[in-house]
């Protein structure tokens, strides 16, 4: 973007509202607790408003958009990392759940779990992909990488996930 | 039967694969016991994903920024128009006898500045279509 292209208060709106819901899990998904998930979302707010000028416009605002956001979060995480001591998720702050289904409570958990255990380059992908939603040309600008190795790496992470989940559910653990 | 390269199911299921290549790969799998298996396997996974991601979904409150100028000119504009303003006044007795060029040099910046703006324009058209 030059230093003429300054968008309007509404326009930027505009772009960031329809992507606001999927931000919202997206940064759940990173820090685990939905009052810094909204901190986070915050500050990657303000920090998208003050660097829109660096926002290259050949490229997917999405992308950029979700860059930032991870940005933010893994901030967040190291200031807070004394405060997260705990791997598992806490469930209390899932947004809007029917909680009182014991069962799809526990298969949340698992998943939870599971997704905790993955290689931090597969859990990224994961994350661009089903939380926030990203296509794989999203995740390519977004990761800096191939198409290609979007879709291998995509592929490894359900595959790991898949072996993580199969082993927890053989071994009867219960988080 | 033709091999297939096993990523495709898992990009067969994001519908990230063109047609011909989607129509290759189901023909594979309708094919192949194990790559039928896999299939399932990450197509159960996919959902199960999705519907947590689903859940954890959630819209944040937040604050949107707001300029601090009513007036929605870029800062280095402003800065321009200031010293172009000072300039002009310490010259006006100078700039009464050559009013040709000042004329001549405003249209230059007007267009100018024309041209920029209908760039910026374009620029911000695209990514608002996006």
């Amino acid at each position: 973007m030059n230093i003429f292209t300054r968008l309007s208060d509404d326009e930027f709106k505009k772009l960031i509202k329809p992507l606001l819901e999927y931000a919202g899990g997206y940064a759940f998904s990173i820090v685990r607790n939905r009052e810094d998930a909204e901190d986070a979302v915050q500050d990657a707010l303000l920090k998208a408003y003050r660097e829109l000028k660096s926002y290259d416009c050949s490229r997917s605002f999405k992308s950029w958009w979700f860059t930032i956001i991870r940005n933010c979060c893994l901030d967040l995480l190291r200031k807070r990392r004394v405060r997260s001591t705990s791997d598992d998720i806490d469930m209390d702050d899932l947004p809007s759940l029917e909680v009182n289904k014991q069962k799809e409570l526990e298969q949340d958990e698992e998943i939870s779990w599971a997704l905790n255990q993955l290689a931090p380059e597969h859990r990224q992908i994961i994350e661009l992909r089903y939380f926030g939603d990203c296509s794989y040309l999203e995740i390519a600008e977004a990761l800096n990488i191939p198409e290609g190795t979007v879709m291998s790496r995509l592929y490894s992470a359900r595959k790991a996930l898949t072996d993580i989940y199969r082993k927890e559910k053989e071994n009867g653990k219960n988080r | 039967m033709e091999k297939i390269d096993r990523a495709k199911i898992s990009a067969l299921i994001d519908g990230e694969l063109s047609k011909e290549e989607a129509e290759l790969v189901h023909k594979a799998i309708m094919e192949d016991e194990s790559l039928r298996k896999e299939y399932e396997e990450i197509s159960k996974l996919n959902g199960e994903l999705k519907s947590y991601a689903q859940k954890v979904m959630f819209q944040p409150k937040v604050t949107f920024p707001k300029s601090s100028t009513s007036l929605n000119i870029p800062v280095p504009i402003m800065i321009f128009a200031i010293l172009i303003l000072r300039l002009f006044l310490k010259l006006i007795p100078s700039v009464i006898g050559s009013c040709l060029e000042i004329i001549v040099l405003g249209l230059v910046v007007t267009l100018l500045l024309q041209y920029l703006i209908r760039v910026s324009d374009q620029e911000r058209q695209i990514l608002l279509n996006r």
